[in-house]
């Protein structure tokens, strides 16, 4: 496992511009629109971290060299936990490190932003229990078009049942209200526990995948 | 036994896999065959790194279609058209390993890198093929696995820097170790092997002791008459062409014996290639 962590740490490393780039962007927004962009730039900063995630995918595929990596002792189940581990800390990396920032200029909002944070923060990991199963199974440049093919997907089926079933929208907004009235440690313990829940199933899928792969 | 194949069979739309073979402690296998005779489909499927139709394989002892993890460690390999990210460099692929293998000599490894004039910091992208050949087998020779499987891996070198691997090879070699190699080099094979597989269309067509086939085996050239009265039982292979015909035999001293009128030869790993795998 700590192979594989220092293999996709090195190869991310090499994306120090990219790396630069969003920390910039994210120093910028930060200044010019503070009011409304401390959970956009924790956002910002946490999807993009999963970028580099990705990247690590292509560089796997790059010249076949995932064929040399499993030729090592790692069998398919290695490779898919080091996978959600290395995204999980990269997540855990950018919330942290803009939370951090933004507590270090603006200590008196702290609270607020580390609640923002946290809830990016879960977000992201159902994120990349999406994300990661396509990416083992189509690839990084194919994963991409099919991670677009189902967000549109989404949009169409959710407008679809809107337009079918009228009061679709404003349904699932009750329920969404009705849940964010509970009480703060019930929605966190079920948040969490839905996170778990849907990385364990990710997870899975992901392992099977692997296990029919071949090279 | 380290590694033991029976009828392990893949098809694909247009080949077919069915290889048996095995490899024992102490000894160097050959493999030899065409291009797209299976050899590296047969590294890969010992590996796990295909999905076998049929068959057994048996490593270190336990059957198992998937390969352990545990198995993997034992095992250093090579393979011809892969290697680490273009983008590691040396000192990181020994961090990588050096995490990955239990008993990775990392010290070895880098001392080794660094006789071989391998750059340890620059990115494996601006190798040339003959320094990824190099890095590729010392990174299977230096953690001391029991079994070698070696697919092409002195393709790309140069004669002087071929002998030097096959010498590491060859210093690597104990009782408890055994190594698979594929080349196409023969010579390769014939001052190393101490047995070989001849390969065609997915098949084992001969296995043989290189001692025995370069002492035993020979060469017959033969007339259209020649031929027609000649004892064929000792004959593996034949090739004919306008004038004669030129055939193999298993049997060279038989024929030296009984057929004094008709050319016979040694023949060289080349010869029963060209007439068995043609």
């Amino acid at each position: 496992m700590k192979g594989l962590l220092l293999k996709d740490f090195y190869l991310t490393i090499q994306k120090k511009k990219f790396m630069l780039i969003i920390l910039f962007v994210a120093g910028f927004l930060l200044y010019t629109q503070r009011e409304a962009g401390i959970a956009f730039v924790i956002s910002y900063v946490s999807v993009l971290s999963m970028e580099l995630v990705l990247s690590t995918f292509t560089a796997d595929e790059f010249d076949r060299s995932i064929v040399c990596l499993m030729t090592l002792p790692v069998d398919s189940s290695l490779y898919v936990t080091e996978k959600y581990l290395f995204s999980f800390l990269c997540g855990l990396t950018g919330c942290f490190f803009t939370t951090a920032v933004c507590a270090a200029l603006w200590p008196s909002d702290i609270r607020a932003t580390a609640v923002q944070s946290a809830i990016v923060f879960v977000i992201l990991v159902l994120f990349q229990s999406i994300v990661l199963p396509i990416q083992i199974k189509f690839g990084s440049e194919k994963g991409r078009i099919a991670l677009l093919i189902m967000v549109i997907c989404g949009v169409a089926i959710v407008s679809l049942f809107d337009r079918i079933f009228v009061g679709f929208l404003p349904a699932i907004e009750t329920v969404i209200n009705s849940v964010a009235g509970l009480h703060p440690a019930v929605l966190l313990t079920a948040v969490i526990g839905l996170a778990l829940l849907c990385i364990l199933i990710s997870w899975t899928v992901s392992r099977k995948i692997m296990d029919k792969k071949s090279y | 036994m380290l590694l033991r194949l029976e009828h392990v069979q893949k098809t694909y739309d247009t080949f077919a896999l069915d290889v048996s073979m095995q490899i024992e402690e102490g000894k160097i296998s050959g493999l030899i065959g065409a291009n797209g005779a299976g050899k590296s489909t047969t590294i890969k499927a010992i590996l796990g790194l295909i999905q076998t139709d049929s068959g057994t394989i048996e490593r270190f002892g336990k059957q198992g279609k998937m390969i352990s993890v545990s198995e993997k460690q034992k095992i250093g390999t090579v393979l011809s058209e892969n290697t680490f990210s273009m983008m590691l460099n040396v000192t990181q692929i020994a961090n990588i390993l050096n995490n990955v293998y239990p008993h990775f000599e990392k010290e070895i490894f880098l001392r080794k890198c660094e006789a071989y004039k391998l750059p340890l910091t620059q990115e494996l992208k601006e190798f040339s093929t003959g320094m990824k050949a190099k890095l590729k087998l010392l990174s299977a020779l230096c953690h001391n696995a029991s079994l070698l499987l070696l697919d092409e891996p002195t393709v790309g070198l140069d004669a002087i820097t071929r002998n030097e691997l096959l010498n590491e090879l060859r210093a690597y070699m104990k009782d408890d170790k055994g190594i698979l190699i594929s080349s196409h080099i023969s010579s390769d094979l014939e001052g190393l092997c101490d047995d070989l597989y001849f390969m065609k269309d997915g098949k084992i067509v001969l296995h043989e002791d290189t001692d025995l086939l370069l002492s035993s085996y020979g060469i017959l050239k033969v007339s259209k008459e020649q031929y027609r009265n000649l004892d064929r039982k000792y004959i593996l292979a034949e090739q004919q062409d306008v004038y004669s015909t030129i055939l193999l035999t298993n049997e060279r001293q038989f024929y030296l014996d009984n057929y004094r009128d008709i050319v016979v030869e040694k023949s060289s790993i080349d010869d029963v290639m060209l007439l068995l795998l043609k």
